[in-house]
């Protein structure tokens, strides 16, 4: 699905299997009016892991209550454990 | 043609100011590959049993490998080696940067310092020519200072300068070496052992870039690192550093916190990288040619602790040794605390957490102001933190019973203290817990310079990545707090691969086992097509086995064996609060661990010691001589 009202959402290890991203690790979403961060989370029904949950913007870091708009990429991410 | 090195190692006697190339064969390179591996060749070989680690006859090598250089993320590190002045035992610390690929451009592979110099010198690697200069004029000076200062009087920007700092000159068995001001070889006390060299500075510069064997394929395996890095879990790390972590860590029980009392931290987000990102980080910086980012830039202008962003700014370690250790939630004190690391050379972990040691020994009343000098150092002072790092660097006061480090703080004070210190033949542990990843604590009682989080993967990932685990043989995976003889396995594969990537001087963020950007499988192929050498997985874990065998040996040589592979009494206590609440380590878990430990590794006897067969079948049987 691409299209004008689309974002891209990019989830990392360990959030994939848990996600409605259907396994996908990059994949489109439409966007509604006032579309954050945390809708995606919501949608995506991965609210459980929001305590450790890292974002990602348009390769900058992000806030859960970022708004979004057409076009934009969303890294939802888990921290890796050695580092 | 050799691909991937000169071919030439400098020889540096302080004594007589002589220097020398060596020329060492194909085979040599072959076999040790650089770094810890070909460090280690030349420890064994020139430091004498016994040595003083601060004297004249301990050898400091600083090493890099056939890979650095060459333009793929995360192959710009350099390994400094010697006797470690903190533990008495092997000493053995891995640093980034810009520094490691200048130095290889100057004309070297590596860099053999023996005996002192009458006065300060500075070394300087310019194209292919080599010659010490006078370091008078840098002492007693931070290390920004002495960056300038050099840069200046070789009318030249762009070199690249390695030093010990003020720490080192005053012999704090912690001090680190440090380039560009903020990056540090911190671990194991290198800096002193320099120091006591008369050894200020090493100054790199040159264009001298070896070839590589298949350039073509490499800038594809480049360019495939670079496409795929978006999509990548190391991805994280760029956006938020190493500090990403500080959440997960305490959500899962396993952010140290008041010196290990407790796995969980009440304001650990105050010490996350979200937070970071959003109050006091200036930008991201990176090493030569790396694609990630991960390193962080800070600055604090306003209130008690203004931070310079030439000092780099903190990691996860640093946040939490500075940060939940000593129960301080103060994201600008812990910054300022890194600061002055990195201005007086000290490795982070061993300095915060040494202070945590003396914040739990002065809550429980084991020392008292009497021992302090009149200084009350409680738990979520950040004040008398940051005042302690500056009196440890000088020596002042109790700083100069702290800058033993904890373990021998605690021989000098007594009274008890000794059971409050956190650390594995001396050296400070980092902020990782082995009460929820289970192994680590194996690897931390078993690792020949120390608790070191960096010598093999950590538990989660045998469940997280089957794919990547089994190209190295890793094909049952088991939970993150189980201890059984597949996670032993787990454990000595993992670091068998991780003791080659420091051979290798490679960055363990950029390639690895599990969550990293490239895998082992394409660390090998990376070797073949810079060396032009046929190079297997197999290949590099028999590397790792045998630097590992290198250290194990000098240990033993110096008194270290099965009786040091110890944890601390701390670890057998349970832990209080957070999802860890309750959890403790069992010694008769670890004992069995290393008796399966052991005998994977080829180790025998009451000592563990390595075997001449192991020796011989790792080509390096002249080490059965030394021991």
């Amino acid at each position: 699905m691409t299209g004008q009202n689309t974002i891209t959402v990019i989830i990392h290890s360990g959030l994939i299997k848990s996600s409605r991203g259907k396994g996908q690790k990059k994949f489109e979403m439409p966007i509604r009016e006032d579309y954050r961060i945390e809708d995606v989370v919501r949608d995506l029904d991965i609210q459980d892991e929001k305590p450790s949950l890292l974002y990602g913007l348009n390769g900058e870091t992000a806030d859960d209550k970022d708004l979004l708009r057409p076009g934009d990429t969303v890294h939802l991410m888990l921290p890796i454990s050695g580092g | 043609m050799p691909y991937g090195y000169h071919g030439k190692i400098l020889h540096v006697n302080l004594d007589t100011h002589d220097l020398q190339i060596e020329e060492p064969d194909e085979e040599f390179y072959r076999t040790y590959m650089g770094g810890s591996a070909m460090g280690m060749y030349y420890v064994l070989k020139h430091t004498p049993a016994n040595a003083d680690p601060l004297g004249p006859e301990n050898t400091l090598v600083l090493a890099l490998s056939v890979l650095t250089g060459t333009p793929i993320s995360g192959q710009s590190r350099m390994t400094a080696a010697a006797k470690s002045p903190l533990s008495g035992a092997i000493g053995d610390s891995q640093s980034g940067g810009y520094f490691p690929a200048e130095m290889k451009f100057a004309g070297i592979d590596a860099l053999v310092i023996r005996g002192v110099s009458k006065t300060p010198v500075y070394l300087y690697l310019n194209n292919g020519e080599f010659e010490l200069r006078p370091a008078e004029h840098l002492m007693n000076k931070v290390t920004g200072e002495v960056e300038a200062i050099i840069k200046s009087e070789l009318k030249d920007d762009k070199v690249q300068i390695l030093q010990t700092g003020i720490a080192g000159e005053k012999l704090v068995r912690f001090s680190s070496l440090m380039s560009m001001s903020n990056r540090a070889n911190g671990r194991t006390g290198m800096g002193a052992v320099m120091a006591s060299k008369n050894l200020k500075a090493v100054a790199a510069r040159g264009k001298l870039r070896p070839q590589t064997a298949a350039k073509k394929e490499l800038n594809e395996m480049a360019r495939w690192g670079a496409s795929n890095f978006e999509e990548s879990d190391v991805y994280g790390l760029g956006l938020y550093g190493t500090a990403e972590v500080t959440i997960y860590q305490d959500k899962g029980g396993g952010l140290p916190t008041r010196n290990w009392d407790s796995g969980t931290f009440e304001n650990a987000l105050a010490l996350d990288g979200t937070t970071m990102a959003k109050t006091i980080l200036k930008e991201r910086d990176t090493c030569y040619a790396c694609t990630i980012k991960c390193k962080r830039v800070v600055e604090i202008t306003e209130g008690n602790y203004k931070v310079d962003p030439l000092y780099g700014g903190p990691e996860y370690e640093t946040l939490a040794t500075f940060g939940s250790y000593c129960g301080i939630d103060d994201l600008a004190a812990v910054a300022y605390a890194n600061q002055l690391c990195n201005m007086y050379g000290m490795d982070t972990i061993s300095c915060g957490a040494t202070i945590a040691w003396a914040m739990n020994c002065f809550e429980e009343g084991l020392i008292s102001e009497e021992d302090t000098g009149g200084l009350a150092i409680r738990y979520g002072d950040a004040a008398v933190m940051v005042r302690l790092v500056e009196m440890i660097a000088k020596r002042e006061g109790f700083g100069d019973v702290l800058a033993e480090g904890s373990a021998k703080a605690a021989e000098i004070i007594g009274k008890g203290t000794g059971d409050m210190v956190v650390a594995v033949k001396k050296v400070e542990m980092p902020a990782h817990m082995p009460q929820v990843k289970r192994s680590l604590g194996l690897i931390y009682a078993v690792n020949p310079f120390g608790a070191d989080h960096q010598s093999s993967e950590h538990d989660p990932s045998y469940r997280g990545y089957p794919e990547r685990m089994a190209e190295i043989g890793l094909t049952d995976p088991q939970p993150s707090k189980v201890m059984n003889e597949e996670k032993v396995k787990f454990a000595i594969i993992t670091q068998y691969l991780y003791s080659a990537m420091d051979s290798l001087n490679i960055c363990q963020f950029v390639f690895g086992p599990a969550w990293h950007l490239y895998s082992g499988g394409q660390l090998a192929e990376t070797v073949r097509m810079i060396t032009g050498w046929d190079t297997s997985v197999e290949d590099l874990l028999r590397l790792g086995e045998r630097r590992l065998n290198m250290l194990r040996a000098f240990n033993f040589r110096e008194g270290f064996g099965r009786d040091e592979d110890k944890l601390p009494k701390k670890l057998y206590k349970a832990l209080q609060g957070g999802k860890s609440d309750g959890i403790q380590l069992q010694e008769e878990e670890l004992e069995t661990a290393k008796n399966i430990y052991y005998e994977m590794a080829g180790w025998e006897g009451d000592s563990a010691k390595p075997s001449r067969k192991k020796l011989d079948e790792l080509n390096i049987g002249w080490v059965a001589d030394l021991i």
